[in-house]
């Protein structure tokens, strides 16, 4: 069993009830757990190459954010140094660094929803309510990896023709320029198109039926039933405010007391759950690879 | 490979003149500030910083500066202080001095950023707009009135007496 096996009813609560302490909560452990969790996750769905060019974004945009924050933000006791009669506090730098952390955490873990989530799982869930949002939301989840994918077509086919052929920084950054204008008419167009084609196929209309296979099954009830736990568990102690943290003016301590340390465990179980699988299924794959 | 180094050097260039506009200070160069000596014929002006609605509404505080260290207990962040006042200083020219002398923390907003084209006083002492309560921030009296203009923008005269205070209500309650 895994995620992707799961029915997609489940499958969706078990994301929101991971991104919901994600997003919200201002804890670094639960963040911290949060992102090593769904690194581990990620590095399963993908490639080592991928997840090596992944990585290096990421802390990119780890290093981006984290500087951003004490440029804006001069509340915090410790003071390293007044830029511009501005001060430049540690505390501003270590609330840039958990911002950062919590972003990359979230968009991580929805890149790992967009591969578990696909297209017509999606049209299955919110198509009959909404049909509308379910096809935004289909698209907008497959939009970069489309993207991505009509760029690196673009690219060599100008390529061949000889265009844009230059060695030169200035030459290629030019290139690149004019591809993605064209790339961007191309993805309007194409949003256009797709729209207007689920249309002509009847497409959100009352009387149409489409076909799912997807049933509720004993283990997708345990699943939930579990998610469901484990989330109650980690969101009773932020109402309770054991989890309580802060950065300005001072850091405060991280917060021991049992009802914290039982919302992290619950949590890092929470997360941890779709690793395992992949990694029960690897082990089973080797298992069965010897046999043979 | 013209064109390489034509783009490398243009962004060194670029980044050479950012630097030239930042302006790097230390903790203690910062805070030493040459506040000038009271001679018999100098013009003065005296100037304090208050909190005293806060303890009213202690409980609307923010609870991680219910601390002494925030929020004096008798109100007083910065007691009454006489000044020498310099040809054309503003009331803010005279409290960034006084914060500056007695290093008290302050951050405030510049006049080039907001629309009022007066700096605004975002926090002192730790103590920042909205800390107790949706309409608590910063207001400065002159003698014992509040001035329609922006701190930045009222000239101060001779004897003058300044108030910097918090206010948990849009300054009704001062």
């Amino acid at each position: 069993m895994t995620l992707n096996s799961l029915h997609p009813v489940s499958a969706l609560i078990y994301f929101i009830a991971v991104l919901i302490p994600a997003m919200f909560c201002v804890n670094p452990l639960i963040q911290a757990t949060a992102l090593i969790t769904a690194f581990c996750f990620l590095c399963t769905q993908q490639r080592l190459k991928q997840n090596l060019s992944d990585l290096v974004f990421y802390i990119f945009l780890f290093i981006l954010i984290a500087v951003t924050n004490p440029i804006f933000s001069h509340n915090g006791e410790t003071v390293l140094f007044f830029l511009n009669d501005n001060a430049i506090t540690l505390e501003a730098i270590i609330c840039g660094a958990s911002i950062s952390c919590a972003i990359i955490c979230v968009i991580i873990w929805c890149k790992c929803l967009g591969g578990v989530l696909s297209s017509d799982k999606i049209v299955y869930l919110f198509g009959r309510a909404t049909p509308k949002t379910a096809l935004i939301i289909s698209m907008a989840l497959r939009f970069i990896p489309l993207f991505k994918e009509q760029l690196k077509r673009v690219k060599t086919v100008q390529k061949t023709m000889g265009l844009y052929n230059g060695s030169s920084i200035p030459d290629k950054l030019m290139s690149t320029l004019k591809i993605m204008s064209s790339m961007v008419t191309w993805s309007l167009e194409n949003s256009v198109e797709l729209s207007s084609s689920m249309k002509a196929r009847g497409y959100g209309q009352k009387n149409r039926t489409s076909f799912s296979l997807y049933k509720f099954t004993v283990s997708d009830t345990v699943f939930t039933l579990i998610t469901a736990v484990l989330f109650i568990l980690t969101v009773i102690s932020v109402a309770n405010g054991s989890l309580l943290f802060f950065y300005y003016p001072y850091i405060s301590k991280i917060s021991l007391s049992a009802s914290a340390v039982i919302s992290y465990t619950a949590y890092f179980m929470l997360c941890i759950i779709p690793f395992i699988f992949e990694l029960k299924e690897a082990v089973k794959w080797k298992f069965y690879l010897c046999r043979i | 490979m013209k064109k390489n180094i034509i783009a490398v050097f243009s962004v060194v260039l670029v980044v050479i003149l950012l630097c030239f506009g930042l302006d790097i200070k230390s903790v203690d160069e910062y805070y030493l500030t040459h506040i000038d000596d009271i001679k018999p014929d100098s013009e003065t002006v005296f100037l304090t910083i208050t909190c005293h609605t806060v303890l009213d509404n202690y409980n609307q505080l923010d609870k991680r500066l219910q601390n002494e260290k925030y929020v004096p207990k008798d109100g007083v962040i910065l007691k009454n202080t006489e000044y020498v006042l310099r040809k054309g200083d503003t009331a803010f020219d005279i409290l960034n001095r006084a914060v500056r002398h007695n290093k008290i923390q302050m951050e405030y907003q510049g006049a080039d950023k907001n629309s009022y084209n007066s700096v605004y006083i975002e926090g002192i002492n730790y103590l920042y707009e909205y800390s107790c309560g949706p309409l608590s921030g910063w207001i400065f009296k002159v003698n014992g009135e509040i001035p329609n203009v922006g701190c930045s923008d009222y000239t101060l005269k001779n004897k003058d007496k300044i108030e910097f205070a918090y206010s948990c209500n849009l300054g009704k309650d001062l």
